[in-house]
């Protein structure tokens, strides 16, 4: 089977996903992170009954409208290419991968939506307290809805709460509830919520930056900047403590991801963090060549990040894909032998069955599930094929971290002035300001390059491969849909961005 | 862990109105 994949279909398939997901991934975390300031902001006006503040939330609100149409067109996109691209994985795990997308849609999308038309259309037509009680279930349902993709995502890194179906070749949810509170969910959803929060910041942080700069709008500005840098600054905490956990998780789950994310070839006691480093990118997995042109590390800091212990051994690339008997770290190729006996095994099993031979078909289970955690090894060619793209791993997460560093500190400096009310007349505080929303876009889009690149060449952890989750489609077929919505994002893309740059125009109604 | 990170997630949210409604307060602009 593995023998008649068109690699080039694959490659075309994964950068389909890509596309939709990064061209998704500009809107979604504006969303979940907006809705939060923009309930602070109306909640205030409630309290108030300030006309001001009534201009401020609808103003934050008309922004995030136009935002979230274009987020809901290309998550459905992205929602069929499971189907299209990738049916070979939609038909081994649809049973439960497709639970929480299912819930995801009927619970968490109908409230958002629902509420979305009352928060929007429902000034001075619905109780005051009713509204705003809708703004609020509007941050709850959009993050609710994260909370089950994010399920779903989790469990492709690491799936628990299943087991595979020899006589369908399907793998079944067992229990619901490991799949829920799977630890790599949790610890994904409050990471990337909290980064979505920060984002949102930034977003307006920028805007208003940018009506200080021109010296319009400017109580709406101090007042948006006050509210969002401060929720910012929380956030910021926030995301580091649950990249550490979500660090930690991969360390346990997915160590090949966290050892190409740190460009780790040989795996040491006491590693040492990289802080700063230039990644050989022609550096292979069996080669002598040095890992990296330049680096300073922290010493231990990588064994407490990954164990919780300073000492302790992290695994590079060289032992998870040779093994290391001196740390029991079983290697790929060894892994791959088993993989390939489970599927001899499931054949065997397959064909004692047709055969009405149980007994056969028991002693062939038997020896499948000795070797079923393997199973993905088993359509593998070579032990290098478990390698990760290390060098786009590794920058982009050194990139997500130095952002993430510097996010914080902007925050803070912005509280500072504001404090010391010359807020306005830091000119070059607030042209970065303008520019923090774009790094903050950068740092959210190498998040999604690290977790997704680094668990290459998996679809399912261990499990299925890319290369068997695919479709049967020739590269030309995903070619000709990668162009149509390469065109047709860059439209809805072009028409967002100048719907909104109107509105940042227009600015808010004055009294 | 799973409890301690969802209910620190929440705070984040509680925390920041109650702060920023304090801040917003103390500089004169509510």
């Amino acid at each position: 089977m593995i023998e008649n994949v068109d690699p080039s279909m694959v490659s075309w398939a994964r950068a389909q996903f890509a596309l939709t997901a990064m061209y998704h991934w500009i809107f979604v975390p504006l969303t979940l992170g907006i809705t939060w300031i923009i309930a602070f902001y109306h909640t205030i006006y409630v309290k108030t009954g300030s006309e001001e503040w009534k201009n401020l939330t609808k103003f934050w609100m008309k922004l995030f409208g136009i935002n979230f149409a274009i987020g809901v067109a290309t998550g459905i996109i992205m929602e069929f290419e499971f189907g299209t691209n990738w049916s070979n994985y939609s038909w081994m795990v649809g049973d439960i991968f497709g639970a929480p997308l299912a819930i995801e849609g009927i619970a968490a999308f109908f409230l958002e939506a629902t509420f979305f038309a009352v928060m929007f259309f429902g000034w001075n037509r619905v109780s005051k307290r009713f509204h705003l009680f809708s703004t609020w279930m509007v941050a709850v349902g959009s993050n609710l809805s994260a909370v089950w993709i994010l399920v779903a995502n989790a469990w492709m890194q690491h799936p628990v709460g299943q087991a595979f179906n020899p006589d369908t070749a399907r793998f079944e949810m067992h229990n619901f509830s490991d799949v829920v509170f799977n630890p790599v969910a949790v610890s994904k959803f409050t990471h990337t919520t909290s980064a979505s929060m920060l984002f949102a910041s930034l977003f307006i942080l920028s805007i208003s930056s940018w009506y200080l700069l021109k010296g319009r709008h400017v109580l709406m500005a101090k007042r948006s900047i006050v509210v969002a840098a401060i929720f910012g600054l929380l956030a910021s905490g926030f995301v580091g403590f649950t990249g550490d956990e979500a660090a930690y998780e991969d360390a346990q789950h997915q160590p090949m991801k966290l050892a190409a994310f740190e460009g780790l070839y040989q795996g040491e006691k006491n590693a040492g963090l990289v802080a700063f480093g230039l990644i050989n990118s022609s550096k292979k997995v069996n080669d002598d060549q040095d890992p990296f042109h330049f680096e300073i590390r922290i010493p231990g800091i990588l064994s407490m990040l990954a164990n919780r212990k300073f000492g302790s051994f992290v695994p590079g690339i060289n032992d998870l894909v040779y093994g290391n008997e001196e740390q029991g770290i079983m290697g790929a190729a060894e892994k791959m032998e088993k993989g390939k006996i489970a599927i001899a095994q499931l054949d065997a099993y397959k064909k004692f069955k047709k055969a009405g031979d149980e007994e056969g078909a028991a002693a062939a289970l038997s020896i499948f599930d000795q070797n079923r955690d393997y199973l993905g090894y088993g359509f593998l060619n070579t032990p290098e094929e478990a390698v990760p793209p290390v060098a786009l791993s590794f920058n982009a997460f050194h990139i997500m971290v130095v952002l993430g560093t510097i996010f914080p500190l902007v925050f803070l400096a912005f509280l500072y002035f504001s404090y010391k009310d010359t807020l306005q007349e830091q000119k070059w505080l607030l042209g970065g300001g303008v520019i923090m929303f774009f790094l903050g876009l950068i740092a959210h889009q190498a998040g999604w390059v690290v977790a997704e690149v680094g668990r290459q060449p998996w679809a399912i952890q261990d499990l299925l491969p890319v290369t068997v989750a695919r479709s049967n489609l020739t590269a030309g077929t995903v070619q000709t849909t990668f162009f149509m919505f390469l065109v047709l994002f860059t439209i809805l893309l072009i028409a967002e961005v100048s719907i909104m740059l109107k509105q940042i125009s227009i600015g808010p109604e004055e009294n | 862990m799973n409890t301690f990170l969802l209910v620190s997630w929440l705070a984040v949210i509680v925390v920041s109105y109650q702060a920023a409604v304090f801040m917003l307060k103390k500089l004169d602009l509510l």
